[in-house]
Formats: structure tokens, C-alpha cells, sequence
């Protein structure tokens, strides 16, 4: 069974490798060097420590056509995987942080165990050493075949501000419309200032974080909310 | 009532609910609620500035008290009975306040 260090040893050797959304990396090629994206970069990273495809389809196929995605590592996570809560993923070397795509673009990362990560960020940033905080993650995940120790309790993580996103009910209200508004005044196309963040609210928030070399998610937190000048309280 | 004393009642609520059936966790459930104090504060703030509609609130509550009852859960001596009542307990405090009006110093 391979161990947490023998991961995030795979890992910090692609730091400020070049990050490019949708890239495909054969996870049988070790000296593979990028482009990455989130998820192939964890996936990539698993396979060279355990020898076993987590978070691709098609799971059992060609190691070096399986394409991963943070949707693959969701289902992967409750079938497969151990769900744990994201304060303990923090506190665990060796375990995954995921927000879920949810409609629109999710993310992955690898825990330090110290409140940092291990992941391939944006286009701006490449691969760093990322944060837990302030952002937000749906949940931890523990790979089978990687050993870790978990601690007795989580890491308090300060959670995140405000955050707005895609979601079911759809989130309403005033602050949705000033963030439509300046997404349409930047030139990203929001649909109607309904005061609802839905789908093309969404696309849009997008396509304003490729135009600023911002991570790419599609929800609107204090970041990007800064960037849109609609400050989130 | 003001901000403060609703977080201090809210917190008191989840230690107490911990404190019978999982005693050896009681010690954690104050760091980690204090983890989400800045932004269920800020949630309500942006209910009463009417930035955020209340259905949209109720639902990032509810989505707090999960989230805060997986990380009781994560404490090795917690059970899983006493992590939902600490994480009901404290939101249950916050949303009863909110019918009454909560005071808060920005």
C-alpha cells in the first residue's frame, strides 16, 4: 500500500507545471510533465503511488486514456473511496479535498495535512501549494491504496464568506443582481437581471474568471466578487 | 438580542447536547462552531440587508448544520447521535433568534 508521503512526494515534484482545463494525462506515463487539470492531476498522481485508476472513466480501461473529472471522483468517493468531512481531510496528509462540478466546474486537491494543498490551480497559477481556507469544499476523500492517518479530530477550518453558486433551489436576491449587472458591464452575458444565479448566470461568472486568469468555478466568492467590484459583506 | 449573546446561547446549546452522550468530545465543538461564526454572521447580515432572500438563507442554514454536524462527527469520541443534536441545537438557537430580530454591531 503505497503511503501519504510517497503521494505528496509524486506531487510537489510538478509544482509550477503549466495547468490547461480539459487536459488529458496518461496516468501510465511517469514522467508525464503536463498540462494538467485539477482532477487529472490527482488522478495522475494516485496512479503513480497505488498503481490503480481513481476518479476516471473508463475506470478499467487504458491507464493512458482514462479521462478523470472532479464528477468521476464524487462517484468514485462513495463507491470506492471514504467520504470524510473537510476539516479531518485538512488535517490528514495524503487526503483529497473535492467540491463537486454541480452543473458547473468542480475542483480537487491534495491535503498537506497542515492546512495547505497540493493542486493544479488555473491557467494563471499552474500546479502550487494552495490553501484549505478560504474556500468551498463539498467534502474530503480518503483513495483506497494510499495509507493515511487520521487524526483524532478535524482541523477547525474558517469557513468561507458568502459564497454564490449554482444551486437547487436557485440562490436569490439583490447582491445576485448587482453580480449580474457588473457581469454584463464586463462584458460576459448573464441572460436577464433576474436576481437568480442560474445556469447562464453561472457561464457567465465563468467566462469573467478565464478573462481575469481567476480559478475557474463559476461561483462567486470573495474573489471574484472583488474583481467584479460587488462587494459580498 | 445581539449578535454575541445568540452565538454564545447557540454554542452553549451544542456543548450541552454533546456533553451527555459523548462527554470526551464536548472540548471541540467550540472550535469548531467558532470555524463557522464569520459566515453564518454574514449570512444574516445579508438577510437583513435584504441582499439575500430568506429562502435562499434557510437553505445555506441548512447546508451549515450538515456541514457542522460532519465535522462533530469527525471528533474519534463523538457518536453519531450527539452530532446531529449539537449541530441542531446550534443552528436551532440562530433560526429562533431570527424570528425574535438579532442586533448586530457592523
Amino acid at each position: 500500500m503505497a503511503t501519504a508521503k510517497k503521494l505528496l512526494k509524486i506531487a510537489r515534484r510538478h509544482l509550477n507545471e503549466r495547468y490547461m482545463l480539459g487536459a488529458l494525462a496518461p496516468k501510465n506515463n511517469p514522467a508525464w510533465s503536463g498540462p494538467w487539470d485539477c482532477a487529472e492531476f490527482c488522478s495522475w498522481c494516485v496512479y503513480q503511488a497505488t498503481g490503480k485508476l481513481f476518479g476516471c472513466r473508463p475506470l478499467r480501461g487504458h491507464p493512458d486514456r482514462a479521462d478523470a473529472y472532479t464528477g468521476f471522483w464524487g462517484e468514485d468517493a462513495g463507491k470506492y473511496g471514504k467520504i470524510i468531512s473537510v476539516g479531518q481531510a485538512a488535517a490528514t496528509p495524503g487526503a483529497f479535498l473535492l467540491r463537486l462540478p454541480g452543473g458547473a466546474i468542480g475542483h480537487v486537491a491534495i491535503s498537506v495535512g497542515d492546512g495547505s494543498t497540493i493542486e493544479a490551480h488555473s491557467t494563471k497559477r499552474g500546479v502550487i501549494v494552495g490553501n484549505v481556507v478560504p474556500r468551498r469544499w463539498d467534502y474530503g476523500v480518503l483513495v483506497p491504496g494510499i495509507k493515511v492517518s487520521v487524526p483524532a479530530a478535524p482541523m477547525p477550518i474558517a469557513a468561507p464568506g458568502i459564497v454564490l453558486r449554482l444551486k437547487s433551489p436557485r440562490m436569490t436576491g439583490r447582491l445576485i443582481k448587482d453580480v449580474q449587472r457588473a457581469l454584463r458591464d464586463a462584458g460576459c452575458n448573464p441572460g436577464p437581471l433576474d436576481a437568480k444565479y442560474g445556469p447562464q448566470t453561472a457561464a457567465a461568472v465563468r467566462a469573467f474568471q478565464l478573462q481575469k486568469g481567476l480559478a475557474v468555478d463559476g461561483e462567486v466568492g470573495g474573489l471574484t466578487a472583488r474583481k467584479l467590484g460587488v462587494p459580498l459583506k | 438580542m445581539d449578535w454575541k449573546t445568540v452565538w454564545s446561547e447557540a454554542v452553549g446549546a451544542a456543548e450541552k447536547a454533546v456533553k451527555a452522550k459523548a462527554p470526551g468530545a464536548r472540548k471541540f465543538v467550540k472550535s469548531i462552531a467558532e470555524a463557522r461564526k464569520k459566515r453564518l454572521e454574514l449570512l444574516l447580515l445579508a438577510m437583513a440587508d435584504g441582499a439575500l432572500d430568506e429562502q435562499t438563507i434557510d437553505e445555506e442554514l441548512k447546508e451549515e448544520k450538515a456541514i457542522l454536524e460532519s465535522e462533530f462527527l469527525a471528533v474519534q469520541v463523538m457518536v453519531k447521535k450527539a452530532a446531529q443534536d449539537a449541530a441542531n441545537a446550534l443552528i436551532g438557537t440562530i433560526e429562533k433568534a431570527l424570528f425574535k430580530g438579532i442586533d448586530f454591531v457592523v
